[in-house]
């Protein structure tokens, strides 16, 4: 299964160094739901351009629509209206495998962790190569160097249980780095852990994307944490309300 | 996705709910136990079948009865004579025509009685028509006619096979038949040598030798048993080409004006074996019902399993799995179920098999036949490598069948809403 079509996501890594596009480009972007019959606007008419080596937050209240403009990007979710570019490539026109392909592209980080509860550090991080095709003996080593990487390496061998909420991150953050994406979305990243924690969690993420040139996209509702980025969008009833740059 | 990390990642999964899917290994290996078991003792029974006729039953052999085999016809009160074998024998392919009577006779011998069938023949006839089962182990079978005479099959010698023997060659052998005389109750005796006994047969025969009949000359059944009634008539033909025996057997019934039978062992053989190939069938087709059971036990707990980890298919859809890749993991894992749970069912199978062949089966088939034919059955199952290869391809076979839905249902979830799942 590794030899589908060389489709519009290869071109996505191969336009990776071409700078004059931007990473990620939303267009007039909606997003409806039905909650039970009734349809909620998630989103109406967001545009955004994020560029390679940003350290973009998005922050709102609750229901403002971070979440959906995060899975939309994601390619997790269709939008209703509108066009989410990646490095120039339309979401919109690509199939579910072509989405996959995408998604292997992108490093997830979720606000509950979202590890699986059965597989250790390692195999956790090795998740996504393997889904990839890589050999057991190549993934193993990219795992235990990620994991090095993020302060983990006594870890290892340990699973979700045996971690505090702190490690159970820092293996999400190592799982999304595997795969070298072009970008990573983190989901309300230090929602769940404590201020002493999250900090440490914060200049981790700050010195992947200021010394590793790693992209960030990050949802939060924290001030203090949104302050780590190099941008800051206000969201307010799936609208942008105000922009902050350092 | 490699199919090897696709197999270890839902053999992982399957490892962390023991007790739920050995109950459902414990489903499949229970109908694959059973069809491995009665497919095996078919199979052995079958075997035992075709062992016990080859040796019992010549393919150029006829047997003619009055009685007759047929359940359906009425009885008819047709008498044949001993010698009637004389215009048998005038018809062309007959070799050699042997009448036969027989009673059952309260036998003594030694300090040893048992109720057993005399049977009165010509030693010699008898011998060229059954020159495999009718040899004498000990002593020798009289070529001259002599009333005092008698040859014992080796079950009447040694009847438990444990080195008790009842008697020897030169011992006394009592005859005692018990007969009506108008309204009188008749005992007739009289006192034989035992001349021979034969080689252990170890079949069933109709007709033929067994293990524990008596024979005695013709002539002496004619005089003891006061009849010159024949109760079979054994013919053998100088061919075992079918259409002959056929064409043979037509015209001995036409010679007795249809009032007799003419059964052909060999097409009794076939139509023994077509009903023990129907039975396995039926027995199959009753086992086959258990895997499916198994199958939709199999879907259920796939579909418990897609509810609960619901999150993980969305983390790895997240993570940029293919949909087809997703349902292949899961696909795996019923398949894996199946794959188990036949090697399970094979194990159990064969041993219960075995433990059926070994602990009497057999016997209880003997018994239950011991009107007709007597001898000792030895079932020995037959697990072959076909039946083995059969088992797992089926396991397998009904586990993607009902794996692929659950699967399939997880291969098609939204990432959004599957990540959203609590």
């Amino acid at each position: 299964m590794d030899v589908i079509n060389i489709s519009k996501s290869e071109q996505v890594t191969q336009s990776n160094s071409a700078n004059d596009i931007p990473l990620i480009e939303l267009e007039n972007l909606e997003k409806q739901y039905l909650m039970g019959n009734v349809p909620v606007d998630a989103l109406c008419g967001v545009n955004l351009t994020v560029n390679h080596g940003e350290f973009l937050a998005i922050l709102g209240p609750s229901g403002s629509g971070k979440s959906t403009m995060l899975n939309l990007i994601g390619a997790l979710d269709k939008p209703s209206k509108g066009v989410v570019k990646i490095d120039g490539v339309n979401l919109t026109t690509l199939n579910n495998s072509q989405l996959a392909r995408i998604r292997q592209r992108i490093g997830f980080v979720f606000q509950f962790f979202n590890l699986i509860p059965r597989l250790n550090a390692r195999e956790s991080v090795e998740l996504p190569l393997s889904i990839q095709g890589i050999s057991r003996s190549e993934r193993r080593k990219k795992a235990e160097h990620l994991l090095e990487t993020v302060g983990l390496k006594d870890r290892i061998e340990h699973k979700p249980a045996e971690l505090s909420g702190g490690e159970r991150q820092r293996v999400a953050i190592a799982r999304a780095l595997a795969n070298e994406p072009n970008f990573l979305l983190l989901d309300e990243p230090t929602g769940k852990i404590d201020s002493k924690t999250a900090k440490d969690l914060m200049t981790l993420i700050s010195n992947l994307n200021k010394e590793e040139g790693v992209t960030m996209i990050m949802i939060t509702h924290d001030e203090r944490i949104a302050k780590y980025a190099s941008r800051q969008i206000h969201l307010l009833d799936g609208k942008i309300v105000k922009e902050v740059s350092k | 996705m490699k199919l090897l990390d696709i197999i270890s990642f839902g053999f992982n999964a399957i490892r962390r709910k023991k007790v739920r899917n050995s109950l459902a290994i414990m489903g499949v290996a229970i109908g694959i136990a059973a069809i491995i078991s009665l497919s095996a003792l078919g199979g052995g029974f079958q075997d035992m079948v075709d062992l016990q006729f080859q040796r019992g039953f010549s393919s150029d052999t006829l047997i003619i009865t009055t009685r007759g085999i047929d359940f359906f016809l009425p009885e008819s009160d047709f008498e044949m004579y001993i010698n009637d074998t004389d215009a048998i024998e005038g018809l062309e392919h007959v070799q050699r025509a042997s009448a036969q009577m027989q009673r059952a006779c309260l036998v003594e011998i030694g300090n040893y009685s048992f109720q057993l069938n005399v049977i009165g023949i010509d030693y010699q006839k008898y011998a060229q028509l059954y020159p495999d089962t009718f040899v004498a182990a000990n002593g020798t079978i009289p070529a001259v006619f002599d009333n005092e005479t008698v040859v014992i099959g080796n079950g009447i010698y040694n009847p438990w096979t444990n080195g008790t023997f009842t008697g020897f060659i030169g011992d006394n052998l009592n005859v005692t038949w018990i007969t009506r005389n108008g309204t009188f109750i008749k005992a007739k005796s009289y006192n034989a040598t035992v001349d021979a006994i034969l080689e252990r047969i170890g079949a069933i025969s109709i007709g033929g030798p067994t293990d524990s009949s008596v024979f005695i000359p013709i002539e002496q059944a004619e005089e003891f048993f006061e009849t010159s009634v024949a109760d079979i008539i054994l013919v053998q033909l100088d061919t075992d080409d079918e259409e002959i025996i056929n064409q043979v057997a037509r015209e001995i019934e036409l010679l007795f004006s249809e009032q007799i039978q003419v059964v052909i062992p060999s097409a009794l053989l076939n139509a023994i074996s077509t009903i023990i190939v129907s039975i396995e069938l039926f027995l199959a087709a009753v086992a086959m019902i258990s895997l499916v059971v198994a199958g939709v036990g199999i879907m259920n707990i796939m579909l418990t399993t897609i509810l609960e980890r619901t999150r993980e298919i969305g983390i790895l859809k997240s993570l940029g799995m293919q949909n087809h890749a997703v349902l292949l993991i899961f696909l795996a894992e019923s398949l894996i179920i199946g794959f188990l749970g036949a090697l399970t069912g094979i194990a159990l199978g064969w041993l219960l098999a075995v433990a059926l062949g070994e602990f009497g089966i057999g016997d209880f088939i003997a018994q239950s036949l011991s009107g007709t034919f007597v001898g000792q059955l030895v079932i020995m199952p037959v697990v072959t490598t076909t039946l083995i290869l059969n088992s797992i391809a089926f396991a397998l076979v009904v586990s993607t069948i009902f794996g692929l839905y659950p699967a399939w249902r997880a291969s098609r979830l939204k990432p959004v809403d599957a990540l959203r799942y609590e």
